[in-house]
């Protein structure tokens, strides 16, 4: 070659190098300049945010786990009053809702035209920008008085800062304020203490402080106000006081088979139990209050063996209860649920703080000083007056935000979804949009507006009366072009008023704090604490008078069926997380779809043709019909379920066939004389269990087995001819605990490892064909005395697993800390170790869960980055959170130093609530996992009849001998 | 053909003069080499059918790489089905090749003269066939080499504890020799095909194939010493193929699977089957190609008599396998209830078609009048064929059903994927097999000649 040859291919082949490199896209905000870093960022380094989990109206504390400006994970916030680290399943989940594939956007006017045609092509909604929406909106503001109507605001319930600012704003545009809707406002429980202590408020039920509680249809593990909370309070309650714990319900829940003892009760036959125990409490002084004479004539004249009757209990266990209530030092009650959502939900109520009164819970286990804050909720009643507005035209504009825009879950029979067009100009603000509801939202609104989530703003949270917690942004900027409420309040109220707008809604709630000196402790601790008010409250004088329509009528006849909230979805709000669809109901087992929980003897009657094998996942189809409304569900035969009492979940259920009290606007959970019957055929139900008894299989094996050792943990001291395994280990062996006691079977922990470990939702049709990807489950087994244990599986880390052995490529071998770890990278997917695994818990990568769409769009900013997400063709598994054992391992190092007991928490111990699970080095004599271990007298491993030693030990007491 | 051509069957050969048997092997080689001359139109038309369902074998995978192995029905907690039933069921073909050729050439059983080729060319084509399934298996078959230990810097080698390491050393070894063996035999006879065929080509390429064989004396002595020593090397390897695949399961702690018989019973199940194979292959074929003077009615019998033997075998494990469970029974509860499951579960009609087809349907054999009935031999062999198949597929799939935890039981069905797999697989055997018979003498011209000497 020429050297003027040489000279142009080098010119030219650098040119063509720098402008190559000059093209590149903006960069991502993943690239954070080491030069100049931002304030506490180290590229890759995990940072944690406090704020506040905006998923139901809790209000948990939350930390938000962020790596280079992504929120990856949410963890409980240590030392919260409310949850103190924990966190529910839906409240791990609801990451996902930040990064969801259904965000709206930007703002959007739905094109109304388009939708009578026939066949609409893309989407209906066209984009405007902010400015115009504000003008568009501070317009139709002004219409109002023109026509001498109102505009309204509805919102779910809204507490704190937020809640304020809504008032500044109605106050200063004349929108009038109507009461916030929640499907479970806790009408009927707030109408009662009115009546009788003058306090429309849900107060604090102090468990931890109860020696024996008693709970009457109050799902206190599951939905009711606070179950995170509660789950805490039951543990500690259990492990500092020996609390005893009674459930009594006419359905079964999850909570039933957690409590101590589940009872059940007649439906409609909890007013009863309840009239009983007050005249139990009147009649014998047990404490030195009494019923004035005039609440004790306006009691229902019930003889005693009626009211055995009606609940379907002796009157001598009536009376072992009420005595058990007497003696007891702290005794608390709770009556909630489906037992005050019913035709006399209110008198139970009523009844429940009249016992609550007499027995002296009020003011000990019993706080309305720091009660859910409640006082903006409204009922159905409120949603009525509305509709009465709407009919006669008396509404102008309409703001509806964070309840359910679309109003399907208020009873049908109200209309909303019809009603409120007569409304001139509708708004909502929404998060997310599914794409097959945007014809509905089109059908009503005028204007939709984005907000941003919880993790994209500031704000507080007063959920309790009195703790405000943080709400603040953890990633660099908005996702989408989203303003907060707040923000988007201001700039209407700017816009109506014409003036400019005010700083932002950061501005004005940083001011608010300051001015409550707030502040360091918001951005410290997360969290503050005021001073409440005095909880001192006493009868009211009229409490008699609430009694005197009160009609404790018992059950009619007939199937009933009962509406009961979700754990994975509540009402329905969390049904767009795919994540709720796809981890199963704790319960049955179901993951996607509707289903309808059916008794073993009316599965009899009806003579089920696939009540038994529940391999075949096809069940019977059953028509549930009521008041002329008749639905098509597939039947689970749920264990435990009376005869004659059907079980459906809220979300899944016909909105005709619900009702509500008119007296207080509680909706009905329970629907009387429904009519179940066998269609004749067979569906498909995605029930994840293929089995839910353990008959002789001893996977939990019979208590007194010969299976503790105390003192002693499990591989200790047994004499066997094979080499020691933790010979092999020398300085860790990392080890979990279960215990059984303390589990509640509520799927944090399944939901926690699902975002931790970027495991995708693979959607019902693969679920259905048992493809679900779940390192961690939660199996009930149901036993023939009628209780339910939860079985928390996840890989055992075997010392000698079989999995290990029959790997041809060495992609899982047992590492020098008794992990079987994965390479996954190393795996070609011969998929002998999952058959090989006794436990089934390896999970196979059937598809490319990427290219099918799991990640697109911002859910790939959840990704957690220190861990893989795996390809097709691969085989995946639980490594006790390995990413985090090397994370703290290296800090260890650093420190030149070994990890210490609970430096690592494995995301599924992280978040229970009720510490079920430990984790740590089963070397360390004196870490928690194996003090706990040794301490337990009715442990056991999981078929430990395969010598495949497992290093997750499953604790309980020991009950039989 | 001549109309009184003497019996030749070995046993009862009558008296025979130098001529007789001069005119003889000339007419047999005519015979035998007219099988593969200028092929009949119905040749391209099977040709073509084996051809397409390769294709929609082919069809079918791409589209399980492609999309992933989510495209068969295997899930969670099956993750073996129908492709390492066809492995196992392929692998079993494949025994009665050497079992025939080696063993009973050892054992001087002079039937199997009328059976070897064919049933060694079965073999090494049942050997092709069930080599792609462990391959079709894999989720991640571009990485298939990693099943090799190679040597690579990263210093990477497979695990040698592991069952599937082990098969891929059976397997790879079973169709090197067989192959050698097969071909071993092959050389005298493609002497004669060069001496026969008239065109150039073909005179050349058996040529080269025949690797300059006159047919010395010397040559002979050489071929015999190589093809005995082969044939008893060939003979553990009938053992240990099948032996290493059963431990592939036996290994496992999975119950139905973890048994110590297991190797026996999978021998004795793969000649069973490998048997039956024979008779599908061979009942067709000598009537197609006219060979009834060579492969006489005798010859069958005695085939007949091995897959009686062999069902009776099978049949003798399927019973120690269900007694030992129930004799344990509610013991380990684990076993007792796999077998109870097998029997009266979800599957049962399974397991019925299994204990139909390879228990009762042989015990027919008995009546020496039907043993004797070609037909009925050929239409035997079927659904013994298909009987085996489900054998494996009742080991495999009802075993990883139905194992330790209830909540992790589950059911699988077959998806479209996994049938057009399993067609292709039959498109790709007969593809090669049709292509032998059209190229290489389909019965061994001078071993028959030997019998005549």
């Amino acid at each position: 070659m020429k050297r003027r040859d040489f000279l142009k291919f080098v010119g030219v082949a650098s040119s063509a190098t720098v402008l190559s490199s000059c093209g590149v896209e903006k960069a991502s905000d993943k690239i954070v300049s080491k030069l100049i870093p931002e304030k506490d960022i180290i590229p890759g380094e995990a940072y944690f945010k406090n704020s506040t989990c905006a998923e139901c109206a809790v209000g948990c504390g939350v930390s938000v786990k962020t790596v280079d400006h992504n929120a990856i994970k949410l963890e409980g916030m240590t030392g919260h009053p409310l949850n103190d680290g924990a966190l529910c399943l839906r409240g791990q989940a609801s990451l996902t809702r930040l990064y969801h594939p259904n965000r709206l956007t930007n703002p959007v006017v739905p094109r109304k035209s388009d939708l009578n045609l026939e066949r609409m092509t893309g989407s209906v909604m066209e984009p405007v920008s902010w400015e115009d929406a504000f003008k568009m909106i501070a317009e139709n503001l002004g219409g109002a008085s023109a026509n001498n109507t109102s505009n309204v605001y509805l919102s779910g319930r809204t507490t704190g800062s937020l809640s304020a600012m809504i008032d500044d704003f109605c106050g200063r545009t004349g929108v009038q304020r109507l009461p916030e809707y929640e499907t479970y406002s806790y009408a009927n429980i707030r109408a009662a203490y009115q009546a009788l202590f003058g306090r429309n408020e849900v107060p604090d039920y102090k468990i931890a402080d109860a020696d024996l509680l008693v709970t009457v249809g109050a799902d206190i593990l599951e939905t009711f106000v606070n179950p995170v909370g509660f789950a805490k309070q039951v543990e500690a309650a259990r492990s500092n006081n020996q609390l005893k714990w009674t459930h009594f319900e006419p359905h079964v829940s999850l909570t039933g088979f957690k409590a101590s003892e589940r009872q059940s009760v007649q439906p409609g036959g909890e007013a009863y139990l309840l009239l009983f125990l007050a005249r139990y409490f009147d009649a014998n002084s047990v404490t030195n209050r009494s019923m004035p004479a005039a609440l004790k004539n306006s009691l229902p004249n019930v003889s005693d063996n009626d009211i055995a009757a009606n609940t379907g209990l002796s009157v001598d266990e009536l009376n072992q209860l009420a005595q058990n209530l007497a003696s007891a030092r702290n005794p608390l009650l709770i009556v909630g649920g489906v037992s005050t959502q019913q035709a006399n939900g209110y008198e139970a109520a009523l009844l429940a703080g009249l016992v609550q009164w007499l027995s002296g819970m009020v003011g000990n286990t019993i706080d309305f000083a720091a009660g859910s804050d409640y006082s903006k909720v409204g009922s159905l009643k409120d949603i009525k007056n509305l509709v009465a507005m709407l009919d006669s035209k008396r509404v102008h504009a309409a703001f509806v935000t964070r309840t359910d825009p679309l109003f399907r879950t208020v009873p049908a029979s109200m209309q909303v979804t019809d009603k409120i067009k007569n409304a001139a100009f509708k708004v909502a603000f929404v998060e997310t949009i599914d794409p097959a509801d945007e014809k509905a939202y089109a059908e009503i609104y005028d204007l939709i507006l984005p907000l941003s989530h919880a993790y994209e703003s500031w704000g507080d949270v007063e959920s309790r009366k009195g703790l405000t917690s943080v709400v603040q942004p953890t990633l660099k900027e908005t996702i989408f072009d989203t303003h907060t409420e707040g923000d988007i309040l201001m700039n209407i109220a700017a816009a109506v008023s014409g003036a400019a707008v005010e700083g932002t809604y950061e501005d004005w709630l940083k001011a608010r704090w300051d001015a409550s000196g707030a502040t360091d402790y918001l951005m410290d601790a997360g969290y503050y604490q005021a001073d409440v008010s005095d909880g001192r409250v006493a009868l009211s004088g009229g409490a008699a008078r609430a009694f005197s329509d009160a009609n404790i009528a018992a059950a009619s006849s007939g199937n009933t069926l009962y509406v009961v909230p979700s754990i994975r979805k509540l009402d329905g709000r969390s049904g767009d997380l795919q994540l709720m669809s796809e981890i199963p109901d704790p319960l049955s087992t179901v993951s996607y779809g509707s289903w309808v929980s059916v008794s073993k003897a009316d599965a009899d009657s009806l003579s089920f043709e696939r009540a038994e094998s529940l391999i075949q996942k096809y069940r019977d189809e059953v028509a549930v019909e009521s008041a002329g409304v008749s639905m098509n569900l597939p039947a689970w035969v749920q264990p435990g379920l009376a005869q004659g009492i059907a079980v459906i979940q809220r979300e899944q259920i016909d909105g005709s066939m619900l009702a509500y009290d008119d007296r207080t606007g509680e909706e009905y959970a329970r629907i009387d004389n429904v009519n179940i019957s066998r269609t004749g055929n067979v569906v498909p139900l995605a029930a994840l269990a293929g089995g839910i008894e353990q008959g002789e299989r001893s996977i939990i094996p019979e208590p007194g087995g010969g299976h503790g050792h105390h003192g002693k943990v499990h591989f200790e001291g047994d004499e066997t001819l094979y080499p020691d395994p933790y010979d092999r280990y020398t300085e860790y062996r990392w080890g979990l605990s279960v215990d059984m006691d303390s589990c509640t079977g509520c799927g944090a922990c399944v939901s926690a490892c699902y975002i931790e470990n970027n495991i995708p939702c693979v959607g019902e049709e693969e679920v259905f064909n048992g493809r679900e990807m779940s390192w961690i489950r939660v199996q009930p087994y149901y036993n023939d005395q009628g209780g339910m244990d939860s079985l928390v599986m996840m890989c055992q880390q075997c010392d000698f697993a079989p999995c290990e052995n029959v790997c041809p490529v060495y992609a899982t071998y047992h590492n020098e800390e008794g992990l079987n770890v994965m390479v996954y990278n190393r795996c070609v997917g011969t998929r002998y170790c999952h058959n090989n695994c006794p436990y089934k818990v390896r999970r196979f990568n059937w598809f490319d869960w990427a290219d099918e769409g799991y990640w697109d769009g911002p859910m790939a900013r959840m990704q957690n980055p220190d861990i893989w997400v795996r390809p097709k063709g691969v085989m995946e598994k639980c490594t006790f959170c390995i990413q985090r054992i090397r994370v703290a391992k290296d800090h260890a190092k650093d420190e030149g130093r070994l990890v210490q007991d609970g430096e690592v928490l494995a995301a599924c111990q992280q978040t229970c609530p009720t510490n079920a699970i430990s984790f740590g080095n089963m070397l360390d004599k004196n870490s928690e996992v194996y003090t706990r271990t040794s301490q337990s007298e009715g442990k056991f491993r999981v078929l430990d009849i395969l010598g495949t030693g497992p290093a997750v030990h499953y604790l309980r007491k020991e009950e039989e001998a | 053909m001549s109309s009184h051509a003497p019996n030749v069957n070995a046993e009862n050969a009558p008296e025979r003069d130098q001529t007789y048997a001069y005119n003889y092997k000339e007419q047999m080689e005519q015979d035998v080499f007219a099988a593969i001359s200028k092929p009949k139109p119905m040749f391209f038309v099977a040709l073509l059918i084996s051809l397409g369902c390769v294709g929609i074998g082919a069809y079918s995978w791409t589209q399980q790489i492609v999309y992933g192995l989510g495209e068969a029905g295997i899930t969670n907690p099956v993750g073996w089905g129908v492709y390492i039933t066809d492995f196992v069921f392929w692998v079993g073909i494949a025994h009665s090749g050497t079992l025939i050729s080696a063993i009973l050439f050892l054992f001087r059983a002079q039937f199997r003269n009328r059976f070897n080729r064919t049933a060694e060319a079965m073999t090494v084509f049942a050997v092709l066939t069930a080599g792609l399934f462990p391959l079709i298996h894999l989720g991640r078959v571009w990485f298939a080499y990693w099943l090799f230990p190679y040597p690579n810097q990263r210093l990477l080698w497979v695990n040698f504890k592991s069952p599937l390491v082990w098969d891929v050393f059976a397997v790879s070894t079973y169709l090197t020799v067989s192959v050698v063996f097969w071909y071993i035999g092959l050389v005298p006879d493609l002497a004669i095909a060069r001496r026969i065929k008239e065109s150039k080509l073909q005179k050349t390429i058996y040529g080269i194939f025949s690797l300059g064989w006159t047919g010395t004396f010397k040559e002979w002595q050489h071929y015999n010493q190589l093809y005995k020593f082969l044939a008893a090397l060939a003979t553990p390897l009938v053992l240990s193929v099948h032996s290493v695949v059963s431990w592939d399961f036996a290994m496992g702690v999975v119950y139905g699977w973890h048994t110590t018989i297991f190797a026996p019973y999978f021998v004795a199940g793969a000649i069973f089957s490998g048997c039956a194979m024979v008779i599908t292959l061979m009942v067709p074929m000598r009537k197609i190609f006219s060979l009834e003077k060579y492969i006489t009615v005798d010859d069958f019998e005695k085939l007949a008599k091995l897959l009686m033997l062999t069902g009776l075998i099978v049949s003798y494990a399927y019973i120690i396998e269900l007694a030992l469970a129930m004799y344990v029974g509610h013991g380990n509860i684990y076993e007792y209830e796999q077998f109870m499951y097998r029997m009266t579960g979800d599957y049962a009609w399974a397991y019925w078609i299994m204990i139909g087809c390879n228990v009762i349907s042989p015990l027919a054999l008995f009546i020496r009048g039907l043993r004797r009935n070609l037909l009925f031999l050929f239409f035997l062999s079927i659904p013994i064929n298909i009987g085996m198949w489900f054998e494996r597929f009742n080991i495999i799939v009802i075993s990883l059903a139905k194992d330790f935890d209830p909540y992790s039981f589950g059911y699988y069905t077959p998806s479209m994927i996994e049938w057009g797999i399993t067609i292709g697989s039959f498109g790709w055997f007969f593809t090669f097999f049709l292509l032998f018979t059209k190229t290489i003498p389909v019965i061994p011209v001078t071993e028959l000649k030997e019998e005549v000497e």
